[in-house]
C-alpha cells in the first residue's frame, strides 16, 4: 500500500468512528430523547442520606453524659410541589405547624433551596411526634412535604453538674461548616441536615463524634415521599469519647462551689481538679452555667440574648477561657525563679519590715512606699519556705526587684527572668487542652512594656518599666493574667516533682471511624490516652523541695500563721498557696494546692473573681471541701443509685 | 535540528481547551449536593494538568529519536510497576488498579500504554525490512501480551484491549501483511467460547464477565451491575437536542450515576450540552485526531511515524470505547475519556504524548535550505 493511501484510509477511519458515535447519539438524544426525558422525570429513585447517630460522650468511669433522643423534622422537597399548588400547601403546612413559620417564610425557605430541587429543605426542626404523624397522614394534601425522623442531642444531666461548658452543644450545620466539612471529610457523606458540634467537646471532637452517613436508594411517589427502600446503605455511628472528668466529683465540686458562692452572695467562680501524675482533668467547673439542651433545639432569640448579656457570663467557661490576675499564688513562680537564678537559697533570710520605701536619688523626700499585706505589722525574718507559708510581700518584692532599704547592690531576679520562668510553667499561652477557645492569659515583660512607651507626637499614658512594675509582677499583681486551668497545672507540676504535663480532658476515643482513614469492622480504641509532657527537669529537685515545703507550711503552721489555715486537716495533709489579687470590681480570691503532701495525687485551683475578700477566707474553704470530696467520699446511697435517681429527676425535669 | 515554525499550535490549544472544560465540569459536579465528588477533584485535576503540561513542554524540546534507546528500559519499568500493583495495589470499584502515592494515586496501566507505543515503534522501525517475517509478528505480540495480561488480571479488560488496539494500528502502519492480522482475528474469535468458559471458573474474572453480560441485558440486574448502564442512557438521553446547560434539576444532579467524574463524565457532559454540543465536541476531537494523523504523515522517519500512529490508535480507541459505553454501544470496561475524565495518570500520560507528537513535528525536515 502506498503511504498516501494509508493516510487516506486513516482519515476515513477517524471520520467513520465519530460518525458511528454521532449516529448512536442522534438516536439516544434526539429520536429517543423525549422517552429518556420522561424516564428521568418519572424515575422515582432517589439517593437519600441515612444519617449517622452522633457518638456518645462518657465520663472516665463510663457514665453516659449525653443521649441521642428521637425527634421529627418537617421538610419540603422543592421538586415535589406540584405547579400552582405551592401557595395552598405552604399555608396549610404553616397552619399545621401553628403559624410558625408563616406561609411566607416557608415560601422563602423553599425558594432558597430551589437550586437543589431533590434535597429536602428543613422547614421546622423538632416538631412533636403527633404533628409529624398528622403531616404523614395528610400526605395526599401535602405533596412535597415530609416529616422525617431524626435525632436530637439530649444533654440529660443534672444542671448542678455544670458540664455544659465542657460538653458544649451541637446544632444544625452552617453553610460554611457544610462546605468545609464536605471538603475535609469526603467519606462521611456530610449532608446539609447534619448536626455538627458548635462549642466544647462537641465541636472540638466533631470529626470523631460525627459518624459517617450512609446513602440508601429509595423509590418516591409523585410528592417525593419515600414509599419503598430499594437498597439500604448503612451509616456508622460516631465514635465514643471518654472524658477524664469524673462526673461524680464534678457534681460535688460544682455543688460545693455553688454553695460557697451562694453563701457570700456571688455568682461567678471556677474550680479545676487535675491528676498530678498524668495531667488528666478530673473536674472543671465554671459558674454560672447554662443548660445546653436550650441549644440542641434551636434556641429562642430572647433566651440567647439574655444569656449573652448576663453579667455572670454563663456562656464562657471561667476555668479555661477566663483570665484573672493571680495575686499571691504567683509567688510560687517568683520563688522558683529566685531559687533557680541563685537570688534566693533555702537559708537566705530577708527581714520583712512591713514595707519598702523607694526614694528618689535626687530628693530623699520623694518616696514611694510598697506595703506588705500585713502592714503595719512586720512578719520579721523570712526564708523562702516561711515567706511562701506566710505570703510575705516584702520578701518577694526583694527577690523580684531588689531592696535598696537593705542593700542597693543586692542581686534580684528582674522582670525579664521572671517573665521567662512564668513561661516555663506554661503561663502566657494556651496549654493545649482539647477544648476550643482556651485562653492563654498574659505575662508582662520589660520589652512588652517598652513598646507602650510614649512615642513622639503621640500622647499616651504609657511609661517606662520601673522597679515598681517588677515588684507588682513578683507578687502576681499588675498586668499578670492567668486561667485557673493554668494554675492547677502549675500546682500539679510542683506536686509531681517538676513535670509540666499538657492538661487533658479526653481520656480515650473508641469506635469504628477514624477521620480520613475509614471504617474498621469492629469497635476499637482509636485514640488511647498517652500523657503528654510539655517540659520536665527544668526545676532543681532541691529547689522544688523548698517550694513544696513552703506550700506545706502554708497549711500546717500552727494557728493562723500560715495563710492556708482553712485547709488544715490531718486526714488530707494538703499543701497550697492563697492568693488575693486586686482587680477592678473587687479582689479575686484564689487558692491552689495539692494533696496528700507525701504522695501527691490531685492538684486543685479555685478562683472566686471579684470576691472583694481574701483567698484565705473565700477560696481556701472550697478547696478543702473538694479534697474531702475526693479523698473521703461517702455515698449516702450506692453510687449507681445516685446516678439513676439523678437521671430520673432530670429526665422528668426536661420533658 | 529543531524548527519552531513547524510548531502546531492546535496540538497544544485543543488539549488545553478540553482540560479546561473538564475542570469546569468537575467543578459543577462538585457543587451538586448529591454527588460524591468534592471540591478537591477539580483542584487536583487542574494540578495534574499543570504537571502534564510541564512534561509536555519538556518532551517537546526532547528529541524523540532519543526515546528509541530508552524504550526498552521504559517498557521494563512499566512492567515492574504493573507487577507492583498486582502485589500491593489499591482497590476501587471491584478492581485493583492503583498504587497509592499519597496525593497522586498512580495507575501504572496509563503510562504503560505510552511506554508500549514507544517500544513497539522502535521494534517495528528496526524491522522495517522484515515486516513479512513471522518472527516480527510473534515477538511484537509477546511484547503486547505481557503487559496486557498483567492488566487483565487486575482485572481491567478495557485497558488490555487498548494495548491490542495500539498494536493493530501500529502493525498496519508498519506494513505487516494484512493476511496475518486477518488470520489472527479469526483465531481470536474461534477461541472466544473457551476464554468465556475459563472466565466463568475463575472468581477474579467474574466481575469482567458480569459487565459483559450486563451490556447485553442491563435490565437483568437494574440495581446492581446494570445500574450504571441504565442510568447513563437516561442521563445522556434526557439531555435531548439542546441540553440543559447546568440548570437546576437535571438527571445527573440526582447523584444516581456512579463515577460521574471519571468513566461516566461523558454522560454528564452529554446531558448538559445536548446533541448539538456533543457534535461540537466531536468536531473538536476529529480535528485533534486529524492533526495527529498529520504528524504521522509528516514524520521524518519511520520511527516518528509509528510513534504518532501508536498515539493516534491509543487515543482514538479510548475515545470510542468510553463514549460507546456511555451511550450503550460498548460494554462498561473502565476506560477513561482522554483529557476529560478525572484522573492524574491518564491526564498526565495523554498530555505527555502530545509533547512527543510536537517533538516529531518540530524535527520533520531533514534538511532546510536557506530561504531566498
Amino acid at each position: 500500500m502506498r503511504k498516501k493511501t494509508k493516510f487516506l484510509l486513516l482519515r476515513s477511519l477517524i471520520i467513520l468512528v465519530f460518525a458511528v458515535l454521532a449516529g448512536r447519539l442522534w438516536y439516544v438524544q434526539v429520536v429517543m430523547g423525549s422517552y429518556y426525558k420522561a424516564q428521568a422525570d418519572t424515575s422515582k429513585i432517589r439517593l437519600e442520606p441515612v444519617q449517622a447517630l452522633r457518638g456518645i460522650i462518657y465520663d472516665n468511669k463510663g457514665r453516659q453524659l449525653v443521649w441521642n433522643a428521637p425527634s421529627w423534622d418537617a421538610e419540603i422537597v422543592p421538586h415535589g410541589i406540584p405547579d400552582g399548588q405551592a401557595a395552598r400547601i405552604y399555608s396549610l403546612l404553616s397552619r399545621l405547624l401553628g403559624n410558625h413559620p408563616t406561609a411566607r417564610q416557608i415560601a422563602k425557605i423553599v425558594k432558597e433551596n430551589q437550586w437543589q430541587p431533590y434535597e429536602p429543605a428543613v422547614i421546622k426542626q423538632h416538631i412533636s411526634a403527633s404533628k409529624a404523624m398528622l403531616i404523614m397522614q395528610m400526605h395526599t394534601r401535602l405533596p412535597g412535604v415530609r416529616a422525617d425522623p431524626t435525632t436530637v442531642r439530649d444533654y440529660n444531666l443534672d444542671p448542678a453538674m455544670s458540664l455544659s461548658h465542657i460538653l458544649g452543644y451541637s446544632g444544625i450545620i452552617g453553610a460554611q461548616q457544610y462546605a468545609d466539612m464536605k471538603r475535609l471529610y469526603p467519606r462521611e457523606h456530610i449532608t446539609s441536615l447534619d448536626q455538627v458540634g458548635q462549642t466544647g467537646i462537641e465541636a472540638a471532637l466533631d470529626p470523631y463524634l460525627h459518624g459517617s452517613n450512609g446513602t440508601e436508594r429509595v423509590e418516591v411517589d409523585a410528592g417525593e415521599r419515600p414509599v419503598r427502600t430499594l437498597s439500604r446503605g448503612t451509616s456508622v455511628t460516631g465514635d465514643s469519647v471518654y472524658l477524664t472528668i469524673d462526673a461524680r466529683l464534678q457534681r460535688q465540686v460544682a455543688s460545693d462551689l455553688a454553695a460557697a458562692l451562694n453563701h457570700v452572695g456571688l455568682r461567678r467562680g471556677a474550680a479545676v481538679v487535675e491528676d498530678v501524675r498524668t495531667g488528666k482533668i478530673l473536674a472543671m467547673v465554671s459558674l454560672p452555667s447554662f443548660n445546653n439542651n436550650w441549644f440542641s433545639t434551636p434556641i429562642t432569640l430572647k433566651r440567647y440574648d439574655s444569656l449573652l448579656h448576663d453579667p455572670g457570663k454563663p456562656l464562657s467557661d471561667g476555668a479555661y477561657q477566663g483570665v484573672y490576675a493571680p495575686g499571691s499564688i504567683f509567688k510560687v513562680i517568683t520563688a522558683t525563679a529566685a531559687l533557680q537564678t541563685g537570688v534566693a537559697t533555702g537559708s537566705r533570710i530577708v527581714e520583712d519590715t512591713g514595707q519598702i520605701r523607694l526614694c528618689s536619688i535626687y530628693d530623699a523626700n520623694a518616696c514611694q512606699v510598697f506595703k506588705g499585706w500585713t502592714w503595719p505589722r512586720p512578719l520579721g525574718p523570712e526564708n523562702v519556705v516561711r515567706a511562701l507559708a506566710q505570703s510575705s510581700d516584702i520578701y518577694f518584692y526583694t527577690m523580684a526587684g531588689g531592696n535598696p532599704n537593705i542593700d542597693p547592690n543586692m542581686p534580684y531576679i528582674g522582670a525579664n527572668r521572671l517573665h521567662h520562668w512564668a513561661l516555663q510553667f506554661g503561663l502566657g499561652s494556651p496549654l493545649g487542652i482539647e477544648l476550643p477557645g482556651e485562653a492563654g492569659g498574659f505575662i508582662p515583660s520589660a520589652s512588652w512594656f517598652d513598646k507602650l512607651k510614649p512615642t513622639p507626637g503621640v500622647k499616651n499614658p504609657g511609661d517606662e518599666w520601673h522597679i515598681g512594675n517588677t515588684y507588682n509582677m513578683g507578687i502576681g499583681q499588675g498586668q499578670n493574667q492567668v486561667t485557673p486551668l493554668q494554675m492547677a497545672n502549675v500546682t500539679a507540676t510542683i506536686a509531681n516533682g517538676g513535670t509540666l504535663y499538657r492538661p487533658r480532658i479526653v481520656d480515650r476515643i473508641t469506635g469504628r471511624i477514624t477521620p480520613r482513614k475509614g471504617v474498621s469492622k469492629r469497635t476499637r480504641t482509636i485514640l488511647p490516652f498517652v500523657p503528654q509532657i510539655i517540659r520536665r527537669g527544668f526545676i532543681d529537685p532541691g529547689n522544688l523541695a523548698l517550694i513544696q515545703e513552703g506550700m506545706h507550711e502554708s497549711v500546717t503552721l500552727p494557728g493562723w500563721e500560715g495563710t492556708s489555715y482553712y485547709v488544715k486537716d490531718p486526714r488530707i495533709d494538703a499543701a497550697g498557696k492563697t492568693g488575693t489579687a486586686e482587680a477592678t470590681g473587687g479582689a479575686n480570691a484564689w487558692w491552689m494546692g495539692y494533696a496528700p503532701f507525701n504522695n501527691p495525687q490531685i492538684a486543685v485551683a479555685v478562683v472566686v473573681p471579684n470576691a472583694s475578700s481574701e483567698g484565705a477566707y473565700t477560696a481556701a474553704p472550697i478547696a478543702h471541701k473538694i479534697f474531702e470530696d475526693y479523698f473521703h467520699y461517702k455515698p449516702t446511697k450506692p453510687d449507681w443509685l445516685v446516678d439513676v435517681s439523678r437521671q430520673l429527676t432530670s429526665t422528668n425535669g426536661s420533658a | 535540528m529543531k524548527h519552531w515554525r513547524n510548531f502546531d499550535l492546535q496540538l497544544v490549544g485543543i488539549p488545553l481547551g478540553l482540560v479546561f472544560f473538564s475542570v469546569l465540569v468537575l467543578f459543577a459536579i462538585s457543587r451538586w449536593p448529591t454527588s460524591g465528588v468534592s471540591i478537591s477533584t477539580p483542584v487536583h485535576q487542574a494540578l495534574y494538568a499543570v504537571i502534564g503540561l510541564a512534561l509536555m513542554f519538556f518532551l517537546t524540546n526532547f528529541d524523540y529519536r532519543l526515546l528509541r534507546s530508552l524504550s526498552l528500559p521504559m517498557y521494563l519499568f512499566a512492567i515492574a510497576l504493573l507487577g507492583v500493583v498486582l502485589v500491593l495495589g489499591h482497590s476501587a470499584y471491584g478492581a485493583t488498579r492503583w498504587i497509592n502515592l499519597g496525593i497522586l494515586p498512580l495507575q501504572p496501566s496509563e503510562p504503560a500504554k505510552l511506554f508500549l507505543v514507544v517500544l513497539l515503534a522502535k521494534f517495528f522501525a528496526d524491522r522495517e525490512e522484515r515486516m513479512g517475517s513471522l518472527s516480527t509478528l510473534a515477538i511484537s505480540l509477546v511484547l503486547v501480551v505481557v503487559p496486557a495480561a498483567m492488566v487483565l488480571i487486575q482485572p481491567d479488560l478495557g485497558t488490555s484491549a487498548v494495548f491490542f488496539a495500539i498494536w493493530v494500528g501500529m502493525a498496519l502502519m508498519a506494513g505487516m501483511p494484512t493476511r496475518y492480522l486477518a488470520s489472527l482475528g479469526v483465531a481470536v474469535i474461534a477461541l472466544l467460547p473457551i476464554v468465556w468458559h475459563f472466565m466463568g471458573t475463575v472468581k477474579r474474572f467474574q466481575y469482567t464477565q458480569d459487565r459483559l453480560l450486563i451490556f447485553l441485558d442491563p435490565q437483568k440486574d437494574p440495581l446492581g451491575s446494570g445500574y450504571n448502564v441504565i442510568h447513563s442512557l437516561i442521563t445522556v438521553g434526557s439531555g435531548g437536542f439542546l441540553g440543559h446547560w447546568f440548570s437546576a434539576g437535571t438527571q445527573s444532579q440526582l447523584g444516581l450515576l456512579r463515577v460521574e467524574d471519571k468513566d461516566f463524565i461523558f454522560s454528564v457532559i452529554a446531558e448538559q450540552i445536548g446533541f448539538v454540543g456533543i457534535l461540537l465536541l466531536f468536531a473538536v476531537f476529529v480535528t485533534l485526531l486529524m492533526r495527529i494523523a498529520r504528524v504521522s504523515f509528516m514524520a521524518a522517519d519511520t520511527y516518528g511515524r509509528l510513534l504518532a500512529t501508536g498515539i493516534l490508535s491509543m487515543l482514538m480507541f479510548q475515545i470510542f470505547v468510553n463514549v460507546g459505553m456511555n451511550i450503550g454501544l460498548m460494554p462498561v470496561t473502565g476506560i477513561p475519556l482522554p483529557l476529560l475524565s478525572y484522573g492524574g495518570s491518564s491526564l498526565i500520560t495523554t498530555l505527555a504524548s502530545f509533547g512527543i507528537l510536537q517533538s516529531i513535528l518540530l524535527r520533520h525536515q531533514k534538511l532546510v535550505f536557506a530561504a531566498g
